[in-house]
């Protein structure tokens, strides 16, 4: 079997609600945000959202600093549990920080269903320059994490990680159909024109990846302020011919659900073949030669 | 100033940059559980552009002014704040510090103006402060980027205050989103001026204009710009070093007191903490 041929065992779901909550956590406050969280797990119930997805670091707030001890949890935490199964049918995607069983310190997310973690993808490229300091504080993810759900195979990055083209292509390889993107965006860079270079660059990144990689493209933004940090919002569902199904408001709370049509992938997969064409095997080699330098040539 | 540097825009969309400021102004507001905003209200463009964002983030019935004027301020001045408070529907209150900074210096027979001004800053700053105290309102920093860089402020005094929504705005680009809010003409046009004795404008005093220091810091600070790269632009080398020194020489003005480490953890070194904590 390929890495791209799954084997499910269930009748895939044709069509998926997702429930995406564009909130602002309480910074450092787990109670607080485990009780927001709740709160729109049964707003999603009510919905009959399948999949209902929260920001990045949603449980924890963004500018933890130095106190990610003071709010970092294991896999394993009830709290987590306990919130699945408040979802019900609901399958949840929220972001906190991960107290892993070495020591380590991950930002990542998780995705809960049947009143438990079933995946957890730990960010892979942590933001470390300007006004980031991720790894300063956090450990990096060293493996793409995807999973099957009901409705297909999918992918969860974290912010930045949609901003280096590998991660999204990992997940292609990967078999992944929809790509889950949570995200702490600060604006910044505003110029002449109206969009903010944090806001460019992020929309470019999910219309290539939806587009390149043929995959529906979720992502969450929060909102509030932390500290100088205003966050923009902005989330948005996009499929892999590049339309937005689904665009929140930037800088304010929001809540909204939209129906997407799973059977887009194949059809976008047929009329833009890119998957098929992908080369895996010419990156590997390549990767491999510019690491290394050219192998040398065989003596006969 | 070249074509080459006259063609660096630095110009905002008002609208972004305004919606930003609302939104963080309320948030931050209510984050630090409070609901009235005070700020010094020169009859300057910078606090006039305070006065017109805190306005509409918070309502006018939310925000006070306080015109503070020294001896040798301009009476014209006290008339602009007069002005820019009633076009925003905010509450002035007139405050003179000029008998305190006389006071202050009843004994010295020739204080230096230098001196004159920093305690005038400083008596403001004390107004303020007072004023937060006995109204509980946070107290709002009006300098912008180019003086926040520039060290063009005075340390504890002027530059003192909780929240800066200017802090990242260049002079140009306050002079761009104040008339956007509808700022009062004569205020945006005005030269610029601490006010602190007869006939002072920023610009002489600095030695340089706003519309050429913004491009050059705008370069230099948000663009990495080298320096060769902006030699090649048109910027003189003398007007580069001076900048650069005035940079350099004001770093102590945007940054804590320096504290000596001896624990393993300390203040202003690797005691990463974040205000917002629990907020």
């Amino acid at each position: 079997m390929t890495p791209h041929e799954i084997t499910l065992t269930f009748p895939p779901m044709k069509r998926l609600r997702i429930a995406i909550d564009q909130m602002a956590p309480v910074l450092g406050d787990l109670d607080a945000n485990f009780a927001r969280h709740l709160d729109a797990v049964r707003w999603a119930k009510r919905e009959k959202a399948d999949l209902l997805v929260f920001p990045e670091l949603s449980l924890t707030g963004y500018l933890v600093r130095g106190m990610v001890h003071h709010v970092a949890i294991p896999i394993d935490d009830p709290r987590l549990g306990n919130l699945s199964r408040e979802a019900g049918k609901t399958a949840l995607v929220v972001g906190f920080i991960e107290h892993a069983t070495d020591g380590r310190y991950f930002n990542v997310a998780s995705y809960l269903a049947g009143g438990r973690v079933q995946a957890t993808q730990r960010k892979l490229f942590l933001p470390n320059y300007g006004m980031f300091e991720e790894k300063r504080f956090f450990a990096q993810g060293e493996r793409v994490e995807p999973f099957d759900a009901p409705w297909g195979r999918t992918g969860m990055l974290i912010c930045f990680d949609i901003l280096h083209p590998a991660a999204g292509y990992l997940m292609e390889q990967a078999g992944v159909r929809l790509l889950i993107n949570i995200s702490d965006s600060p604006a910044r860079g505003i110029n002449g024109d109206g969009l903010m270079a944090g806001e460019r660059i992020f929309r470019t990144a999910q219309e290539a990846h939806s587009r390149l990689l043929g995959l529906i493209t979720v992502y969450v933004n929060r909102v509030g302020t932390e500290e100088g940090l205003t966050f923009w919002g902005g989330s948005q569902i996009m499929d892999p011919f590049g339309n937005a199904l689904l665009t929140m408001a930037e800088y304010e709370p929001q809540r909204a659900v939209c129906e997407v049509d799973l059977s887009v992938v194949d059809r976008a997969r047929t009329t833009f073949p890119h998957l098929k064409e992908s080369r895996p095997d010419l990156i590997l080699q390549e990767m491999w030669r510019l690491r290394n330098g050219d192998a040398p040539v065989a003596q006969p | 100033m070249n074509e080459k540097v006259a063609k660096i825009d630095l110009s905002l969309d008002p609208a972004v940059t305004a919606g930003l400021l609302f939104t963080f102004l309320a948030d931050q507001f209510q984050k630090k559980g409070f609901t009235q905003a005070v700020l010094g209200v020169s009859g300057g463009v910078d606090s006039a552009l305070g006065i017109a964002l805190l306005a509409n983030a918070l309502g006018s019935k939310h925000v006070t002014g306080l015109a503070m004027p020294a001896l040798e301020s301009n009476p014209e001045s006290l008339a602009d704040a007069r002005l820019v408070c009633s076009t925003f529907d905010v509450p002035l209150v007139v405050a003179p510090i000029g008998p305190l900074v006389r006071e202050f210096f009843a004994n010295e027979k020739n204080p230096d103006r230098v001196r004159i001004g920093n305690a005038a800053a400083r008596m403001r700053m004390i107004r303020l402060y007072d004023f937060s105290t006995k109204h509980r309102a946070l107290v709002i920093g009006t300098s912008n980027k180019t003086e926040l860089l520039l060290g063009y402020g005075t340390w504890h005094g002027d530059l003192a205050c909780s929240i800066n929504p200017l802090g990242d705005l260049y002079k140009t680009q306050v002079w761009q989103l104040a008339d956007w809010l509808g700022v009062p003409e004569r205020v945006v046009a005005k030269p610029p001026s601490a006010d602190l004795w007869k006939g002072q404008t920023d610009e002489g005093e600095l030695g340089l204009t706003y519309v050429e220091v913004d491009r050059l810091l705008y370069l230099l600070i948000d663009r990495d710009y080298s320096i060769s790269s902006l030699l090649d632009l048109g910027f003189s080398r003398a007007f580069i070093d001076r900048v650069i020194d005035l940079i350099s020489r004001s770093q102590f003005k945007r940054a804590l007191p320096v504290i000596p480490k001896i624990s393993m953890k300390t203040v202003g070194i690797d005691f990463h903490f974040t205000r917002d904590w629990g907020k």
